[in-house]
């Protein structure tokens, strides 16, 4: 028996919907970027196996270039995603500190 | 070529599992490494259906690349502590499987068009990965380009918003010293109100005596 393009369709699907609930029941912000990776994970598998079943003769494989193409560009979200986390990061300790201090009390 | 339909089932019940640990693990780390796992398992499902190139990508950037990013955001952010789902899981993961679904019964109404037959003499003579390249070099070479650059773009972002310059650091440093400062000024505050409290209390023992 050989796979056809149900096989892709159910597993990309079923990997889309995880993240989805991925992306929208995780609280940290690292764990909705996680969500968006599998989300796009799963439409590579559609695009890879609609490229492996569907081709054409006149632009074989398209789908698999497309695919690459995306994952070119998340590669690109995640890098800007662990920027932005660093960045909130740096910013949230910096507006922690007048907290910590005060407790301390008006210098004399 | 046809693909085997029972190591494409085992490969795609390991991504699913993956997956679903991914999105459920209460430890952000667990949740990467799953990650990394189900990344792992995708370009092996690639490989078995034929898209060598596109499956290597995925194993290079998807299961190396893409956690260790999220590794180092995570430790940089402090983010190792367990956080657990959203208290609306259940909305979420009633969207999710809405979503799911429409995509899989939108999938599965247009397969009918696809049509399965032996693959072109190119590809055969070929292989997926030079006729993929190929596509990506000739017709496609336009995308490619752009997508290069967008990915520079995003990685000289992403080096800009996590460097700390000097100004910040002077900062920093101020911040630092400050505090040093009045926790100085706090301890002699105390040591003084200590030693008038001894100083009270032993002069209301003399007039006592």
């Amino acid at each position: 028996m050989s796979v056809g393009a149900g096989h892709f369709v159910v597993v990309s699907a079923a990997l889309f919907g995880i993240g989805v609930f991925g992306l929208l029941a995780r609280r940290s912000a690292v764990g909705s970027v996680m969500g968006l990776v599998l989300m796009t994970t799963g439409a590579d598998i559609a695009l890879v196996g609609f490229s492996r079943l569907g081709y054409t003769d006149v632009r074989p494989l398209s789908g698999m270039a497309f695919a690459l193409l995306a994952g070119v560009v998340l590669t690109a979200q995640v890098l800007l995603a662990a920027g932005l986390l660093l960045l909130v990061a740096r910013r949230g300790g910096e507006d922690d500190a007048p907290h910590q201090g005060a407790g301390a009390g008006p210098p004399a | 070529m046809t693909v085997n339909a029972a190591a494409f089932d085992v490969v795609a019940a390991l991504v699913l599992a993956g997956a679903l640990v991914t999105v459920a693990a209460p430890s952000l780390v667990h949740g990467t490494a799953a990650l990394a796992a189900t990344l792992l398992g995708v370009g092996v499902l690639f490989v078995v259906s034929g898209a060598d190139l596109v499956g290597a990508v995925e194993l290079l950037v998807g299961a190396v690349l893409i956690p260790l990013l999220l590794l180092v955001a995570q430790g940089r952010a402090g983010a190792r502590r367990p956080t657990p789902l959203a208290s609306t899981w259940p909305l979420a993961a009633l969207v999710a499987a809405l979503a799911g679904a429409g995509i899989m019964a939108a999938g599965l109404a247009s397969r009918g068009e696809l049509r399965s037959a032996d693959w072109p003499s190119l590809l055969a003579d070929d292989g997926a990965a030079r006729t993929v390249a190929r596509t990506l070099l000739t017709q496609d070479a336009l995308p490619l380009a752009v997508a290069g650059l967008v990915v520079l773009t995003a990685a000289l972002g992403a080096v800009a918003l996590g460097r700390t310059d000097e100004r910040e650091l002077e900062l920093e440093l101020a911040e630092r010293h400050r505090r040093e400062r009045e926790e100085r000024v706090r301890r002699r505050r105390e040591d003084r109100l200590r030693a008038r409290g001894r100083s009270e209390a032993g002069s209301g023992e003399d007039a006592g005596s």
